[in-house]
């Protein structure tokens, strides 16, 4: 994995995001920026400048979906992936639609979510 | 020790449900926690534990309405949140809480997930530090809800999980 992203984690959990961290901690990955909300990601996501978001779909004050669809919406390009408990199909469906990159379903492996980073990155490359 | 609270009413316990709900436990154990967990047998009734513990609830809302409450007794609680979380947090701390409503999140997701009951809205958790055994008594149990709880038993000891579904025993009857 690029030592060099810049990722930002937006849960409102934060045991979550110390989980997340901490995976990508192992990788050597230094750059790193938390939100607890959609609305918190988008006051931070200006001046940090991802080059890769990690985003829970069920969150206070602005959720996932409606995090993505604003992201987008400003013409931000940056790969986002959803880390979710919300597994039905017509979700990851919506989400894809909204410009969601790839998908995360909880629970999750360390193993499944740097393979996800993985593909998603390198879809983004080519 | 652990126990549910068995109503006197004989309650018809949605196999499908607490089937998923034991499945969901386990995935969340092996995948995340990299540990073993068994689920004992539903046991109808809502969870009441006499020892101080953390009770963290999720509420379900749509075709299947009703929470789902994750219970965390101190021993066993101590133990599972270091695994969940990575590192040891103070029992009933507001880490811990964020940890333990994080699990119930993660349990009651992966439930609805594999019921495979669509347009189910889960809530954001809702988490309690119970220090007195009688403050612990569910509101889950209402007249026409079927509440269910199962045991979980890890290294550590003992997690229950109760399961309350609002409606169900009208439901049940009027089938």
């Amino acid at each position: 994995m690029d030592s060099t992203l810049r990722v930002l984690l937006v849960d409102d959990s934060k045991t979550m995001r110390n989980i997340q961290r901490a995976m990508f901690s192992q990788f050597g990955i230094t750059e790193i920026e938390e939100a607890q909300d959609g609305q918190d990601a988008l006051s931070k996501i200006g001046a940090f400048r991802p080059t890769l978001v990690l985003v829970d779909w069920n969150m206070p004050v602005m959720d996932g979906l409606a995090f993505v669809k604003n992201v987008r919406e400003r013409g931000m390009t940056m790969p986002i992936i959803m880390v979710t408990t919300e597994g039905e199909k017509t979700k990851v469906i919506t989400a894809i639609k909204a410009g969601v990159n790839n998908y995360v379903i909880k629970p999750f492996t360390p193993e499944v979510l740097a393979q996800r980073v993985e593909e998603t990155l390198a879809k983004k490359a080519a | 020790m652990p126990q549910s609270n068995e109503e006197s009413s004989s309650s018809s316990v949605r196999p499908a449900v607490a089937t998923a709900v034991a499945q969901s436990v386990c995935q969340l154990f092996r995948s995340m926690m990299r540990r073993e967990v068994g689920c004992g047998v539903p046991q109808p009734g809502c969870a009441k534990l006499s020892d101080k513990h953390v009770r963290a609830t999720i509420a379900l809302s749509g075709p299947l309405a009703g929470t789902v409450s994750v219970l965390l007794p101190e021993a066993a609680g101590v133990e599972v949140i270091a695994a969940f979380a990575g590192r040891t947090l103070a029992f009933g701390s507001a880490e811990f809480r964020d940890a333990a409503g994080e699990m119930a999140n993660i349990v009651a997701g992966a439930a609805i997930t594999h019921i495979g009951v669509r347009n189910v809205k889960l809530g954001c958790p809702k988490t309690a530090f119970i220090t007195s055994p009688d403050a612990g008594a569910s509101q889950a149990q209402t007249p026409n809800n079927e509440c269910f709880v199962l045991s979980c038993v890890t290294q550590g000891g003992t997690l229950l999980v109760e399961v309350s579904l609002v409606g169900a025993k009208a439901s049940a009857k009027a089938a």
